[in-house]
């Protein structure tokens, strides 16, 4: 995962890092809502 | 700093506002009254975050390329929108208009004071707003410096709005101690801003450069150079770029950013090479020898010192050169061992800068639209390009620095990377960045 992750070009590593750094931010808003 | 540790530090400060409110507690509400507290935290942690997200800050954005940091920005500031968006309308259903006797501290119902609830409506409107015109600005016509003033302010006036509807209006934002979390993150936000716009020209207002001379390279193209006034000059890399304040005061906005073309070898004199662009630009050759500049940086994270590799390709398109011309000059100046090729692709011949300078050795000329007794490469820097001046192991091991349009960019790096080349050894730094 992380060796194909470093074979992505900066354009895909950078998408791919925003939708992850959104998907960590549902998923700790989905934990405050259900607590 | 290292990209991960900047994306953790980042998720932390925007997730902590939401895991203290997590804590603070409160009587359990129904699902989507929570879901609405917690996309209101969440999009204004977002939006607060928006200000050290702005590319000024060089521990950021020479870590991770201030393209990289500008388009977190931008997407970031979209989720933040949406979130926002939602946060009214999920409170549906909630009992309303001031405390009730099963309820003396507002822990179930929602205020209908309009003194609380004024901000919120007003940052309500106003967000999206800041947002559209942001992504709209081109499409609009806006002049880049007065969209930058209606910008910071704009959201300088959300963040001040936003904070009051969240302390008083907001179920966890009245919490004495989320109440401190919000002012403490609302003044790094705007003490941001102030550093940049205020702090900085400050503390560099001394330092005052000179126009020493403008050049026309090309129908188009202009070569601006200026001399440090009573000072050493600046500490940059081959590379690297600044924002330029040609003329005006050091605290106008009228400051664009541009790659230096000349190397830090070459002495204290900075050159920029700046194409007509239609805006500011169109007047580049009308600035008189002498004219006070100041600059700001240097940013960018596109250099090649340091990068064990046995060669360093150069790939620019168009104005795209003025960085690699840098990386070049630097080499060539310092003896720099390593192997170095350019590929340089223009529409036409007139459009060829510093060719003399430049010469044949080690560089290769690509025109999409050439004369007829051209004898260089003939069609745009794409795969088939590349395969023709590269061979296999150059493709493998060298560094591969690009520069230009976003199209041939993406072309270059995909082709690069499926023919063997390692990520970390491709360079790029983008101007757009969609």
């Amino acid at each position: 995962m992380t060796s194909r992750f470093r074979q992505l070009s900066l354009r895909k590593r950078t998408h791919f890092t925003m939708r992850m750094v959104n998907i960590i931010l549902v998923i700790v808003l989905v934990a405050f809502v259900l607590r | 700093m290292k990209p991960l540790f900047l994306i953790i530090a980042y998720l932390v400060a925007v997730a902590s506002p939401l895991v203290l409110s997590w804590c603070v507690g409160g009587p359990p509400r129904a699902i989507h009254q929570e879901l609405a507290s917690g996309f209101g935290i969440l999009a204004f942690a977002m939006i607060l975050m928006e200000f050290v997200l702005s590319g000024r800050f060089k521990s950021i954005s020479n870590g991770v390329g201030m393209d990289v940091t500008m388009r977190f920005h931008q997407v970031m500031a979209r989720t933040a929108l949406f979130f926002a968006l939602l946060h009214p309308f999920l409170y549906q259903g909630t009992p309303s208009g001031g405390a009730r006797p099963w309820d003396p501290t507002r822990q179930l119902t929602l205020t209908t004071d309009f003194a609380d609830l004024w901000s919120g409506v007003a940052g309500f409107v106003l967000l999206p707003s800041l947002v559209l015109l942001a992504i709209g600005r081109r499409q609009l016509g806006q002049k880049y410096e007065t969209w930058r003033l209606m910008h910071g302010v704009g959201a300088l006036l959300i963040a001040l709005l936003l904070l009051h509807h969240t302390v008083y209006a907001g179920r966890y934002g009245a919490q004495p101690y989320m109440a401190g979390l919000w002012v403490a993150m609302t003044g790094i936000a705007v003490g941001s801003l102030l550093f940049v716009y205020l702090i900085v020209p400050l503390r560099d207002r001394g330092r005052r450069w000179r126009v020493a001379c403008v050049n026309r390279l090309t129908p188009r193209q202009w070569e601006v150079t200026v001399a440090p006034a009573g000072h050493s000059g600046l500490d940059f890399k081959a590379g690297q770029f600044v924002w330029l304040n040609l003329g005006h005061s050091r605290f106008s906005l009228q400051e664009h950013p541009f790659s230096i073309s000349s190397a830090p070898a070459g002495g204290p004199e900075i050159s920029f090479m700046i194409k007509e662009l239609g805006d500011f630009t169109q007047t580049i050759g009308q600035i008189e020898t002498g004219t006070a500049a100041y600059l700001d940086g240097p940013y960018g994270s596109l250099s090649v010192e340091g990068r064990d590799a046995p060669g360093v390709a150069l790939i620019a398109g168009g104005v795209g050169l003025a960085p690699l011309l840098g990386i070049l000059r630097q080499m060539r100046l310092t003896g720099d061992t390593r192997k170095v090729r350019l590929v340089y692709g223009n529409r036409t011949v007139d459009q060829i800068a510093y060719a003399t300078e430049l010469g044949s050795e080690g560089v290769v000329y690509a025109l999409s639209e050439p004369p007829e007794n051209w004898g260089g490469e003939v069609g745009f820097i794409d795969a088939a390009l590349i395969d023709r001046v590269f061979s296999s192991d150059e493709i493998r091991e060298w560094i591969f620095v690009i520069c230009g349009p976003a199209i041939m960019m993406d072309i270059v790096e995909e082709h690069l990377i499926s023919r063997g080349t390692p990520a970390h050894r491709i360079l790029s730094e983008r101007f757009d960045y969609d």
